[in-house]
């Protein structure tokens, strides 16, 4: 099977190829194909990174779970692949540091991959040539939701953390939405390349979107607690937002326009979204997690129990908000009970 | 557009014509009345005109499959000798005028000329160097001042009203190889190669169009004069792609000779030791330095194998003298073996006969292979040992000592000298890829330069006779390798090492077409393309080009991978970029009074814009001797395998081939017909991303020559002797002509293209005479879309009036402003379809069936037979025809679905197909759509029978690009609950190495950012750099911080850019900047992001980041 083209396809100019009174182009048809097989194998998603080398994770002996994701795999996913930057470690009492990664599909299923790195004698001094690099992947299914874990054991360091997502690059109609087809002059114009087309390009902009954030956890393990009904920025405890208060950007506003927003959805003013928070509540109380800009809530969870697990939710964030910096604020709903807050995802997703 | 040309296709012959040649003001005319032509002309440097010019054209153009050659109009214009014989005076009178030689080069714009002497010319006048005439204002006793450049150019260099197109002028150089100075003169002396534009203009009213009015046909240069039998001056004239074609990139290139010897880099240290009988002595070392060299000092510079060792021979007798060696060590650089090598050898003597007695001297590595000893065997490897005993001993090196060492360094220490340097360096550094990095501080004038017939390394001139290596190239120049690679040796038994530099071009193929033809070393001169040193451009003025070239490239230019051109010689342009235009299926035409590019088209009655009939042959049918259309199906363009060659080597040859088959053409036919294009600008990248996209072009259009052409010739009316090139659409009405669905005589709007075009405007001796020839294809399944018109969701009630059943719709959506409003391409009885974009359920739109009673494209209204039940104003709509079978006749001439199962159209008609067309080109730009939402698809858009209509062939564009630039752009950014401080004082401190990945694969010669936010601030509010790098591998180094930059505890590795930011204040707040994505892996799009901050700094991380999307659409 040939792969898909790797390098990136020249945008096409629709009016150029699709207009009233155009003919159909077989040189035209080839740039959609080549399009879709290039964002089916190549454009895939990010779902974690982290690199603090300031307060350097100092690892911890029972095993634990130190970031955590939730997403959602794209069509054609085949595999999340990992890379760790791994300090070493003088204090494992069975000298195998290990670090796990699992993806744990929530219609059930896992696979993980572990990385034993980071052994050591002597004190670790995590200068840049100390530094262990390492791969590996682990299987996931396609368009499917997954929960991904971090766990350190024995004292693994993990310094440095990389996690994306992979698919086969074979362009095989068995997979979806690869589309098989050479275009040249003389090509029929058939249904079935024409509905592959738009309906595979209609669900990979479903399902294939970016993930826009991972907060996966503090990196060591402890993860803050909140016990006041006063929303809270996680990153750095502050109570109200204004400018010099952390948050995220999301679009890329590189006119300072609004249509310039690169993830408008199909009404051109939402975007559709799962927000995602892992956590736990002690008490009665519930747990609510907000993305907030100075001029609004962007995006909100509200509901999260005493189970440490996983609460989504499926909503829209205006393309006006995503033009604001978005802090990320948790709170109790009662004052009295306390929220642990593990880790917060938001990705892109239209069912 | 002047009204001439309306004039012409309207059909009127009341044509007259002018030719102006550069630097002549007296024009030459077709009519009989100068002052006629003078006031056409006036407010031009044209000021005269002769009469009774007549013009001889020669023949047409074509565009030919599979060659890029350009075949030039041959035209020539006799002018009568008239009573004073001006022109014949002019053009033969070649050593009239005074006369003396240009003494100081001249650039294109220089209003000052310098020259041997003035003294026998007048206080004010004209003077010519070559083809150029400059007007003076005054005079010294060697200068000309005052001076207008390019007076009575033809042709202006930024637009028609622009500025005169001078020419530059240089003095030869010894190394030329012949110094003699370009004359001066009063009276023009040099014909050949002047530019000459011939226009007509339309006599009316006894008055002829302006100048500005006049239509150009054709514009060339003069390649030869002659004075006939009759007295008339004749000038021959060759089209302005002639320019093209003999234009020479690289000509001037620069080369030269390597100077022998090593560079002895200031801080060097030489050490001598030996041990005798027990007692170690130490010589004081030798230090090699700057500015003047002391004792036990030597300059830094270069050396010879001879110099060298006499400087190093002195030093060790010296210190042998003072006593501080016991052991006298000398090195002989050249020393024969007994079988004919050569070989140096270090002699040691003066020690005690009578103990066992080592020595050494202590070495740079790069010296010690200089000498001719290898680098390893003894540690460390710098230390060249010796010994001595009873008797004098030597050591024989066991390598040739070298002539040349050229270590490639990052750090620009090290410097090469060079002599023998002929030609002209550039600096190629804005044209190299953007993501070869190199210390642009220490490098700030680089080229690309091949050692002898070896590798090439980037270079700066330092000096005329310095350049310092920097960074090598792999062997096919597309990429880096890295730097301190390697040392490139030439042994003292080797011939003379030449250097000669390599010209690097990159860019899409617009941009690096139009700087190749409008490039005159003079910077923006001949319009905003004119960027490229002289010996890299053909100086076309741009009057010749101007948008209508731009526009003519655009389609070839998007289609077609960014060319990355390597010059390693003289090389015609058309041996250069010539490949790229066959493998684009274009070539060079004149049209439209300019020259643009003409390309193969799939020829389809919908994108025709000529219409050949009858009517408008030379002699129409039903005339006494009416023209018929003969046909001739030959194979002689017939191909139907074509090799392509990529990675051009610099050693000959290329690396790899792609074949292209048509088997279906090769069986059907029984013959194997191959035709190889050498893609020279075409380079492997990770997974021959530039290479997949000629060949997929190729591939689309392969089928249109795999099958022999059918060509009909015919005449054609003056009315086609403009705007008609080769390359255009037309569709031919012909009752000769025989319909391949019949066999029979007589086609109607059969669709053909125009293969070759040739148009004589005649005199009063000889009628107009012109003809086309015409490729036309048997079948006919390629025609056009069916339409779609757009709801206007602005009007009143969201477009639909329920109480007349009328439908408002946007007048162009799916059309550009000047083409037929979208709901014109309706008619009353259209069956249609109204149906939801972008539903929420693919399966289930909102959508009606209909009819159309009656269209309004003034008002862009329709009205419908049955009406829209359930209209919502909250859903947007669009009109598209219903299936096949339930259409009416005149909406079945446009696309429907086929069933792929059994290739019919509802069991109807067999499938239509795809065509090919690489010329049309719009005038909307990325904005146009910018604001419009994706759209995603609805399932009653496909199936057996179903329309294949514009509006989802829109979608599906859209759909892709936002896939492919913006809804999978990683987006990724990492907010740090604690705070990254730096700590101490250290110059940097690494705070963070974050992996990342921007996706695998490049964009070739294009460049996509990495948009960042971080969060900083000093915990002071003193002013502080934070730094943000983007590496294609992790640091290495043995430290997080470093206090001494000549020193570095750590590096960033492999290509990086980085972006240094001040933060200056104690307020958390965050700062924005981009990085190039080209420094990730182009293979598995893995790079490193690392946060270093200067002391005082403190980050979150980034509140951004975030793969910006790709370039604009154009």
């Amino acid at each position: 099977m040939p792969h898909a083209n790797i390098n990136y396809p020249k945008m096409i100019h629709p009016f150029r190829w699709a207009r009233n009174g155009q003919i159909p182009d077989a040189y035209f048809l080839r740039q959609l194909v080549t399009a879709q097989n290039h964002a089916l194998a190549y454009r895939r998603k990010t779902f974690f990174r982290w690199g603090d080398f300031e307060q350097r994770f100092t690892g911890i002996s029972a095993s634990t779970v130190i970031w955590r994701v939730r997403c959602h795999t794209g069509l054609a996913a085949t595999k999340i692949g990992i890379i760790a930057g791994m300090g070493r470690s003088d204090k494992g009492s069975a000298g195998d540091p290990i670090f796990t990664f699992r993806a744990s599909k929530v219609a059930g299923g896992s696979d993980s991959v572990q990385i034993h790195a980071g052994a050591s004698l002597v004190a670790p001094t995590d200068v840049p040539s100390e530094i262990i690099w390492r791969d590996a992947t682990v299987d996931v299914d396609p368009d499917a939701d997954y929960e991904l874990d971090l766990t350190t054991e024995d004292y693994a360091r993990p310094l440095s953390v990389l996690l994306y997502e992979i698919a086969n690059p074979e362009v095989d109609e068995a997979t979806n939405y690869y589309v098989e087809a050479a275009p040249t002059i003389e090509q029929p114009v058939y249904d079935a390349t024409h509905l592959r087309i738009l309906q595979g390009m209609s669900e990979m902009w479903r399902r294939n979107g970016r993930h826009l954030l991972s907060w996966g956890g503090s990196g060591t393990g402890t993860n803050p607690t909140f016990n006041s009904t006063t929303w809270t920025n996680v990153i750095d405890g502050s109570t109200s937002v204004s400018a010099s208060t952390p948050g995220y950007y999301f679009h890329s506003d590189e006119e300072g326009e609004a249509k310039h927003i690169r993830v408008s959805d199909t009404s051109a003013s939402t975007v559709n979204v799962v927000l995602a928070v892992h956590c736990s509540v002690t008490g009665s109380a519930t747990g609510e997690v907000r993305l907030q800009s100075t001029g609004g809530t962007a995006a909100s969870i509200t509901g999260m129990g005493t189970a440490s697990a996983w609460y989504t939710t499926t909503t829209t964030i205006t393309t006006d908000n995503l033009l604001d910096k978005l802090d990320l604020q948790c709170r109790t709903s009662n004052g009295a009970n306390t929220v642990t807050l593990n880790a917060v995802s938001l990705y892109t997703y239209l069912a | 557009m002047g009204t001439t040309l309306t004039a012409i296709q309207a059909g009127s012959l009341g044509l007259q014509f002018i030719a102006a040649v550069e630097g002549v003001t007296t024009l030459a005319y077709s009519g009989s009345d100068a002052s006629l032509a003078t006031t056409a002309w006036s407010g031009t440097d044209f000021n005269a005109a002769v009469t009774g010019m007549r013009i001889r054209w020669g023949d047409g153009q074509s565009l030919k499959p599979w060659s890029a050659d350009v075949d030039p109009m041959n035209v020539e214009i006799l002018i009568p000798p008239g009573s004073a014989d001006t022109f014949g005076v002019m053009v033969f009178g070649s050593a009239r005028g005074f006369e003396t030689r240009l003494n100081a080069e001249l650039t294109a714009t220089a209003t000052t000329v310098t020259v041997l002497s003035t003294s026998t010319f007048p206080s004010s006048g004209s003077i010519y160097i070559g083809t150029e005439r400059i007007e003076y204002t005054g005079k010294t006793a060697t200068t000309f001042t005052g001076c207008t450049r390019g007076y009575a150019a033809p042709f202006k260099a930024s637009s028609e009203t622009g500025t005169r197109f001078g020419r530059a002028h240089v003095l030869p150089d010894v190394a030329d190889g012949m110094v003699i100075k370009p004359w001066v003169t009063s009276q023009p002396r040099v014909w050949v190669g002047r530019w000459v534009g011939i226009w007509a203009h339309q006599l009316k009213g006894g008055v002829l169009d302006t100048k500005a009015q006049a239509q150009l046909v054709f514009a060339g240069r003069i390649v030869g004069t002659r004075d006939e039998a009759d007295g008339h001056t004749v000038i021959e004239l060759q089209d302005a792609r002639a320019a093209i074609r003999d234009c020479v990139l690289l000509r001037d290139q620069w080369t030269a000779q390597v100077a022998e010897g090593i560079y002895l880099q200031e801080g060097w240290v030489f050490d001598a030791a030996d041990t005798e009988a027990g007692t170690t002595l130490q010589a004081n070392a030798l230090t090699v330095v700057s500015g003047s060299a002391g004792a036990n000092e030597i300059l830094a510079g270069i050396y010879s194998l001879e110099d060298f060792a006499s400087a190093l021979n002195e030093w060790l007798f010296d210190e042998f003298n003072a006593g501080r060696l016991g052991i006298l060590q000398q090195w002989e650089p050249r020393v024969y073996t007994s079988d004919g090598q050569i070989r140096s050898r270090m002699q040691y003597s003066g020690g005690s006969a009578t103990s066992t007695n080592l020595c050494g001297l202590h070495l740079p590595p790069e010296v010690k292979r200089y000498m001719g000893f290898s680098y390893g065997g003894e540690p460390p490897g710098s230390i060249l040992r010796g010994w001595e005993d009873s008797a004098t001993q030597d050591r024989t090196s066991d390598l040739v000592p070298l002539a040349v060492l050229i270590p490639v360094e990052a750090t620009g220490s090290y410097n090469i000298d060079v002599e023998n340097v002929r030609g002209t360096w550039f600096n190629n550094t804005s044209y190299f890829p953007s993501d070869w990095s190199f210390n642009t501080t220490l490098f700030d004038n680089v080229g690309a330069v091949q050692i002898g017939d070896g590798p090439v390394f980037l270079m700066d001139l330092v000096d005329a006779n310095t350049l310092a290596p920097n960074v090598a190239l792999s062997p096919v120049l597309n990429t880096q390798v890295g730097e301190h690679i390697a040392f490139y040796e030439r042994s003292a038994a080797d011939p003379p090492l030449i250097l000669r530099q390599v010209g690097i071009i990159v860019g899409d193929f617009l941009t690096v077409l139009t700087r190749i033809l409008t490039s005159t070393g003079t910077a923006s001169y001949n319009g905003s393309y004119d960027v490229f040193p002289a010996q890299l451009g053909a100086a076309i003025p741009w009057e010749l080009l101007g948008t209508g070239w731009t526009t003519s490239m655009v389609s070839l230019s998007s289609s077609m991978p960014d060319p990355f051109v390597v010059i390693t010689e003289p090389t015609g342009i058309i041996d250069q970029i010539g490949c790229d235009l066959v493998a684009g299926l274009s070539g060079f035409v004149w049209k439209d009074q300019g020259i643009r590019i003409g390309s193969w088209s799939t020829p389809a009655a919908a994108i025709a814009t000529h219409a050949f009939t009858e009517n408008n042959k030379a002699a129409p049918a039903g005339t006494r001797d009416e023209h018929r259309t003969p046909a001739n199906e030959t194979d002689e363009y017939q191909i139907n395998q074509i090799k392509l060659e990529y990675d051009r080597v610099l050693s000959g040859g290329y690396r790899y081939t792609v074949n292209l088959i048509d088997k279906a053409s090769q069986y059907d036919h029984g013959m194997q017909r191959a035709v190889t294009i050498s893609l020279r600008n075409t380079f492997t990248t990770p997974a021959n991303g530039p290479i997949n996209a000629v060949s997929e072009r190729l591939a689309t259009a392969l089928r249109t020559f795999s099958q022999p052409l059918r060509i009909l010739r015919r005449t054609i009316l003056p009315a086609f002797y403009e705007g008609c090139a080769p390359g255009d659409i037309g569709t031919i009405a012909d009752d000769w002509v025989r319909d391949p669905l019949t066999g029979t005589r007589s086609v109607t709007a059969k669709a053909c293209l125009v293969m070759a075009h040739r148009a004589d405007w005649g005199d009063a001796d000889s009628p107009p005479h012109g003809e086309v020839d015409l490729v036309i294809l048997p079948r006919a399944k390629v025609v056009a879309y069916c339409p779609t018109a757009q709801v206007n969701e602005t009007a009143p009630n969201a477009g639909y009036d329920a109480g007349t059943k009328t439908l408002t719709l946007h007048a162009h959506k799916h059309s550009e402003s000047s083409q037929t409003v979208d709901v014109g391409r309706f008619a009353a009885g259209d069956k249609v379809r109204i149906i939801e974009i972008d539903p929420d359920d693919p399966a289930s739109p909102t959508t009606w069936l209909d009819t159309i009673v009656s269209v309004n494209t003034g008002a862009n209204t329709c009205v419908l037979t049955t009406g829209l039940a359930g209209w919502s104003t909250a859903l947007r709509y669009r009109m598209i025809a219903q299936s096949y079978t339930d259409c009416v006749a005149a909406q079945q001439v446009n696309v429907f679905q086929a069933d792929d199962a059994d290739g019919m159209v509802q069991d109807t008609i067999s499938a239509y197909e795809y065509g090919y067309d690489s010329n049309t080109a719009v005038t909307w730009t990325e904005d146009d759509f910018e604001e419009t939402s994706v759209a995603l698809y609805a399932a009653l858009a496909s199936g057996d029978g179903k329309p294949l209509a514009t509006g989802y062939e829109f979608d599906a564009a859209r759909l892709a690009n936002s896939l492919v630039s913006a809804r999978t752009a990683p987006s990724d950014p990492v907010l740090y609950r604690n705070t990254l401080s730096v700590s101490g004082t250290p110059v940097w401190q690494i705070l963070a190495i974050e992996p990342y990945t921007a996706h695998p694969g490049v964009l070739n010669a294009r460049t996509r950012h990495l948009r960042y936010r971080v969060w900083a601030r000093t915990s002071d509010g003193s002013s502080r750099t934070i730094r943000i790098s983007l590496c294609r591998h992790p640091p290495i180094g043995s430290s997080l911080s470093q206090t001494d930059t000549t020193i570095p505890t750590f590096v960033l590795v492999g290509p990086y850019e980085s972006d240094d930011i001040t933060v200056a204040s104690s307020t958390w707040d965050s700062y924005g900047g981009t990085l190039d994505l080209k420094m990730c892996d182009p293979g598995t799009g893995i790079g490193y992001i690392v946060i270093q901050g200067q002391q005082k700094i403190e980050t979150r991380g980034f509140a951004q980041l975030l793969a910006t999307s790709l370039d604009a659409v154009i």
